[in-house]
């Protein structure tokens, strides 16, 4: 039971009973335990802890307000009623008033025939209009029963029973119900619902509805344990009206940590058919999905050596118009490395992988690899050197029969200087740093045309490439290599901080033998001498200015093979401007790709995309929208159309109306712009 | 034109001369361990013998699709890493929780799913000894804890 507090009690005229009762009139206020109770009368009954007061109360409370006629308070259990109470209550200073309100224990109150805003004070832009009222700011939630929601006077939807947020912290219940529309389903309305199971655990169970298709139940469960989480999604149509029959998607993801250094994680996922994304997915990342991993892993790690134990199998959806490679599963892979410590500079890799590799239709077999390598690294602060010696050993047992196996010593130096200048940049105490770094690789060359290809590809040329022993990823393609990589990086760092502000660089690698080991691609001629170039550039030069660019050319420096632009200006929160631009010609890409969040009034905002391909001549997204900032709510409408598998096109339509903190009303666009516009600020 | 060997010329000393590294195990705090573990002018302690505490407060990837072609298959893919470390000397933050943010673009290849899987892992190694570098030169950069005293000009 709570103590009362010290009673300041102030009036015109104050009539006592003994030390039990008070009458107050008259400019009445009553100051106990942070709470002012201020009317024209009040009565004090100390022994049962009773307050009543009128015939205008007001009740303030650490920014808690209510003010209304007759009060009758019991202070010891917070219950009691009051008169025609206006509000306003909580952190979000939701407000309101109602014919009634009663007081059902600290920080809970009921209300009969109530409004409910977070609008400011003379702004009564939109009200959830209720019969009754619940709202618990012990769990900030709030109930309201016979509701209907109120926008600009005009009612958009009822409901007999409504959950809201009071504080905006979870997803709501009914309040995120959504109408939309998508090219090929036709009208589509989801009414989620939202089941806040315990403090760890969640779910959201969510029927669409989609007109040309039938209904469809999405249903998402999330837990959070000690040392462990994980998220369960189940889809299901159950008679789909256009495809003809039951279609449905799982998903699981889990991980844990089962002790010190141990852990493992499950990533399952399962569609029934191939087209199941690009007939539901509204967006892009959802749509294009083409491999569903279907995996486990165990790792185990412990100062210097680290395991770990891999299943994994992938789903690949296909396009009958571009069939692709179904992959290897590898059942199971084994992966090992451990550094035992040697006296300085010494360093010692250990790197092992076993590999059982299935397919339905190709080659497969058993693969082991070895890889031990000794390096010396010589680090001083201008510069480093490090030579390194290794030997690749791998073996493979193939089902057809054969035994292969491969030894290839790797030797290679890496070397680099770091010259550094002081100087004023963009007005600021800089540091200009140059550095030039050497690379040099010598594999000898083996003969492995008859070597299966599991998990071998060539890799992109990039600077993280070029510093790399092997032009292969994968372990079935060790490169035959006498070549040397050059490059130099120019960086500008905050002389106070060392906070990088920009950089350059530029590299090539040089070849003094023609290239004998290859995949599928052209072996390299004799008299190819040097790689293609790249340059790349990127940073911040001015503020509110961020790009960077790479060119790759090849090494005469006569065509551009590859080229990339992003360039975003961004001067404050909600204004965004973004332009790329991408040109590759192996995979015949030139495109250009606009897009902003931009206002054009005080409360107006455009948010808009367009991704041309200058090469096919045509637009592979476009997105068009406007957002409304009303204070207390937004509104969006956004119009989208993206390219999807088989030359189709999806055409997802949202609109939103947005009630701050409490929830959402339409269609979701929030996480497509996210994705769509680089940088995109939630106005609210 | 200015350069000069970094370290030769008007070098200031690290504003510490043992460090701990703390952070998940088989992340980012390995490649700072391994990096500064080179550096002759610094040692490696538990955290409470050590000067100072660099702490690798957790470490994100994302990976967004950054290219489709016209069949709206995706031909790249834009890795983000992103790395949230502090540095502590005794009771002074020295460095606030700082984020850092890199990025990758990589073509990807229907056909080659498990060697664009190995690629990935080569770019986020990539990636986290580029953040290493930018931390430990954010370390290079600050100045000893305490100030070398200068007396006070004279009152007027």
């Amino acid at each position: 039971e709570e103590v009362a507090g010290p009673t300041v009690l102030q009036a015109d005229k104050i009539e006592g009973t003994g030390n039990t009762e008070a009458c107050a009139s008259g400019n009445v206020a009553l100051d106990r335990d942070g709470r002012r109770i201020e009317a024209q009368w009040l009565k004090l009954f100390e022994t049962t802890r009773e307050i009543r007061a009128g015939d205008q109360t007001r009740l303030s409370q650490q920014g808690d307000l209510l003010e209304g006629g007759e009060l009758y308070l019991k202070e010891d259990t917070r219950t009691g009623e009051l008169d025609a109470p206006r509000y306003r209550l909580g952190q979000r200073q939701g407000r309101g008033d109602a014919v009634k309100l009663l007081f059902e224990g600290k920080d809970k109150y009921r209300l009969n025939k109530a409004r409910f805003t977070t609008c400011q004070v003379g702004q009564d832009d939109w009200f959830i209009r209720a019969r009754e009222l619940e709202l618990d700011y012990t769990r900030n939630v709030g109930v309201a029963r016979n509701s209907t929601i109120e926008f600009k006077g005009v009612p958009l939807l009822y409901s007999p029973y409504l959950d809201f947020s009071l504080d905006g912290s979870r997803k709501s219940g009914f309040l995120s119900s959504s109408i939309g529309s998508s090219g090929s389903g036709g009208f589509e309305l989801i009414v989620p619902y939202y089941w806040n199971i315990a403090p760890n655990m969640d779910a959201t169970i969510a029927p669409r509805l989609i007109s040309k298709r039938g209904l469809m139940f999405n249903n998402e469960f999330r837990y959070l344990g000690k040392d462990m989480a994980g998220q369960l999604t189940v889809e299901t149509i159950l008679k789909d009206r256009v495809y003809g029959s039951s279609r449905s998607a799982f998903r699981l993801q889990h991980e844990q940590g089962l002790a010190p250094g141990l852990r493992t994680g499950l990533n399952l996922q399962k569609t029934t058919d191939d087209r199941y994304f690009a007939d539901f997915g509204d967006r892009i990342a959802v749509a294009s999905q083409t491999f569903l991993p279907r995996e486990g892993y165990l790792s185990y790690s412990h100062g210097n050596f680290g395991a770990v134990l891999r299943m994994q199998r992938y789903q690949t959806l296909q396009d009958p118009t571009n069939p692709v490679a179904v992959p290897y599963a590898r059942l199971p892979q084994l992966t090992v490395n451990y550094q035992p410590v040697l006296p300085a500079p010494f360093r010692l890799d250990l790197n092992g992988e076993a590999v059982s590799f299935h397919h339905p239709t190709q080659l497969t077999g058993e693969r082991v690899v070895a890889y031990p390598s000794l390096s010396m690294p010589m680090e001083q602060a201008w510069g480093f050197v490090t030579p390194k010696v290794g030997l690749h050993l791998s073996h493979y047992k193939l089902d057809d029969g054969r035994s292969l196996s491969r030894n290839l010593p790797i030797f290679s130096v890496d070397s680099g200087l770091y010259f550094d200048r002081e100087g004023q940049f963009f007005g600021k105490d800089m540091v200009q740093s140059l550095e030039p770094r050497a690379y040099y690789v010598r594999i000898p060359h083996r003969d492995q045309s008859a070597f299966p290809n599991f998990d071998s590809g060539v890799a992109d040329f990039n600077f993280a490439q070029m510093f790399s022993e092997n032009q292969y990823t994968g372990s079935d393609r060790i490169n035959d290599a006498n070549q040397l990589t050059l490059a130099l990086t120019s960086r500008l760092f905050e002389a106070d901080s060392g906070i990088e502000r920009a950089r350059v660089a530029v590299g090539q690698r040089f070849y003094f033998d023609r290239q004998r080991v290859t995949l599928n691609e052209a072996a390299r001629s004799q008299d190819t001498s040097a790689s293609d170039l790249i340059a790349t550039a990127g940073g911040q030069p001015f503020d509110h200015w961020w790009m960077d660019g790479a060119v790759q050319t090849d090494g005469n420096g006569h065509q551009t093979r590859k080229a990339a632009l992003n360039l975003r200006y961004q001067p404050e929160a909600g204004k965004l401007l973004n332009l790329r631009y991408r040109l590759d010609r192996l995979t015949d890409i030139k495109q250009i790709d606009l897009s902003a969040q931009w206002p054009v009034s005080a409360r107006w905002h455009v948010v808009a995309r367009q991704n041309w391909s200058i090469r096919d001549k045509r637009s592979l997204e476009r997105l068009l929208g406007l957002e409304y900032n009303g204070g207390c709510w937004v509104f969006r409408m956004v119009s989208q159309r993206f390219v999807t598998s088989g030359n189709q096109t999806s055409s997802p339509f949202f609109l939103q109306l947005e009630l701050n903190d409490v929830g959402r009303l339409g269609s979701n666009p929030l996480q497509t712009l996210k994705e769509s516009i680089p940088g995109y600020t939630k106005l609210n | 034109c200015g350069f000069h060997l970094r370290g030769l010329g008007s070098s200031t000393p690290l504003a510490f001369a043992t460090l701990n590294v703390t952070a998940p195990a088989g992340g980012l705090g390995d490649v700072l361990g391994r990096q500064l573990s080179l550096r002759p002018d610094l040692k490696l302690l538990a955290a409470k013998e050590a000067e100072a505490v660099l702490a690798v407060e957790n470490e994100a990837l994302d990976k967004q699709i950054l290219t489709v072609n016209k069949s709206g298959r995706v031909t790249e893919y834009q890795l983000i890493y992103r790395a949230r470390f502090n540095l502590r000397q005794g009771a002074v933050e020295r460095i606030p929780s700082t984020e850092l943010t890199l990025r990758r673009d990589y073509s990807f290849d229907e056909n080659n799913v498990l060697g664009k899987e190995a690629e990935e892992q080569i770019l986020v190694r990539d990636m986290r000894s580029d953040a290493a570098q930018q931390i430990i030169r954010r370390l290079a950069a600050l100045k000893p804890a305490v100030a070398p005293y200068t007396p006070a000009p004279a009152a007027q």
